[in-house]
């Protein structure tokens, strides 16, 4: 919060590039060049951090796509939890197109629920990777097993890929992917690709917060080394 | 724009309902209990409303499909009989039924079962372009890689032992590490976007950005 009263002062406060959240624009202009869709996922799972920062994704590249003309595909689904995500992924998509004033290229039938199931909601997009020859693969949020398939076969059509990278898939996406988004670098998107000094601030704010974390994991350790065990009871650990 | 429409309405409710689960969890008030336990059921019944949105939606798609006859149709037409005949079995049987068991059982089971083991080849011929001696990143994680795979596979460590014992170590030291720092960083960032939705000074998640340029 102090970040954020700082920087309504400062012009905007640095914070270092993220390659694979720039590289979004370059895909998004490359599809429209080949006049081939995107297709933009917003994974799976309930509300959470990284589902409200794959829609703020899917929301920057639906605008960007509505922008250059280009055709995108949001394929819904994957799981139970994630069906109450999908009335708020199509406002998202439909109101994109409308700050861009061209809400007449809005297509109800591209923001496309597909299946429940996650392993049929995974089929059906690489079939429309294919089929639909898609030129961008964009996945942000939560993705099991199935982002290794989806990528390589986007791969194998010629598309750019970029992914977020979940902990467990992250060395298999790091290999087939363009670009990879790790862990905080997803989750700080929103505020990164607004270019607003105020939301920018607030990750400035976390690099506090991990200053902190640092300096208490530095203290314990001296202090356990030491005999002095005054953290782990205080931490409730 | 009607009113109800306003961003400024969706990102109080937000904010309203973010403070409420923030209050409830944090204090101990059986009102507030009460209030975040309809708040999840509206959940659960916004979510299972939208699934049947969700079908309405796969049906206007894959029929325009059959429909207009473009290529795969007969997938999509296959997946609209499938869909009706399972959604039909379900109303009757419930969802232990005899037939509905044996559609999971014959189909849905054996199918996820082959999705998922189609994955390792993907990650193999994903490998066999990563694993290369092009720099030293790649030097490193092409050894790594190979130790890992002895360390797992029955003759690694008949060949040598050593193999265990540095995968081991790559497993329990610079992997705990790194996945930890991620973990760290991601539950740092998910507590300042938390903070930014609270304050409403993130909203794009809502519906783009809400300014409609002409």
């Amino acid at each position: 919060m102090s970040m954020n009263s700082a920087s309504k002062s400062a012009e905007s406060p640095y914070i270092r590039r993220v390659a694979g959240l720039d590289a979004i624009e370059e895909a998004i202009e490359r599809a429209a060049e080949m006049n081939r869709p995107i297709l933009s996922g917003y994974g799976l799972g309930t509300f959470n951090p990284s589902t409200l920062a794959a829609l703020s994704i899917v929301g920057y590249v639906t605008r960007n796509a509505a922008r250059t003309g280009s055709e995108i595909i949001v394929p819904a689904g994957g799981d139970l939890g994630t069906s109450i995500v999908y009335p708020q992924a199509i406002e998202t998509v439909r109101s994109a197109y409308d700050d861009e004033g061209k809400l007449e290229d809005y297509n109800p039938e591209n923001v496309v629920f597909l299946s429940e199931s996650q392993f049929a909601w995974a089929t059906a997009q690489i079939g429309m990777i294919h089929e639909r020859n898609v030129g961008a693969l964009i996945l942000t949020g939560g993705y099991g097993p199935e982002i290794v398939a989806l990528s390589e076969e986007a791969k194998s059509v010629g598309s750019i890929v970029i992914v977020s990278g979940g902990l467990y898939s992250l060395c298999a996406t790091a290999c087939i992917a363009d670009y990879v988004l790790i862990g905080e670098e997803q989750i700080a998107a929103g505020a990164y690709l607004s270019r607003d000094p105020l939301q920018i601030g607030s990750i400035r704010g976390q690099d506090w917060g991990r200053l902190i974390a640092i300096a208490l994991i530095l203290i314990g350790v001296i202090a356990k080394t030491v005999g002095f065990d005054f953290l782990t009871p205080l931490l409730g650990l | 724009m009607a009113w109800y429409k306003r961003r400024e309405i969706s990102m109080g409710l937000t904010s309203l309902v973010i403070l409420i689960f923030l209050i409830d969890f944090n204090l101990d008030i059986p009102t507030l209990k009460a209030v975040t336990n309809n708040l999840t059921t509206w959940g659960t019944v916004i979510g299972a409303f939208a699934i049947g949105l969700g079908y309405i939606n796969m049906y206007q798609h894959y029929g325009r499909k059959v429909q207009r006859k473009t290529p795969g149709w007969p997938y999509a037409l296959w997946l609209v009989i499938a869909t009706t005949v399972v959604t039909l079995v379900g109303a009757w049987q419930g969802r232990t039924g005899d037939l509905m068991t044996f559609f999971y059982d014959s189909f849905v089971g054996p199918l996820d079962a082959t999705f998922y083991s189609i994955a390792i080849f993907y990650m193999a011929s994903a490998a066999y372009r990563a694993f290369k001696f092009r720099s030293v990143e790649s030097t490193i994680l092409l050894t790594c890689a190979f130790i890992m795979l002895l360390k797992n596979a029955p003759i690694g460590e008949v060949i040598w032992p050593g193999f265990g014992t540095i995968g081991t170590w790559l497993m329990n030291y610079p992997v705990m590490g790194v996945s930890r720092g991620i973990t760290l960083s991601t539950t740092l960032g998910s507590v300042a976007l938390g903070l930014r939705v609270l304050l409403g000074k993130e909203y794009s998640y809502l519906a783009g950005t809400g300014e409609r340029k002409e």
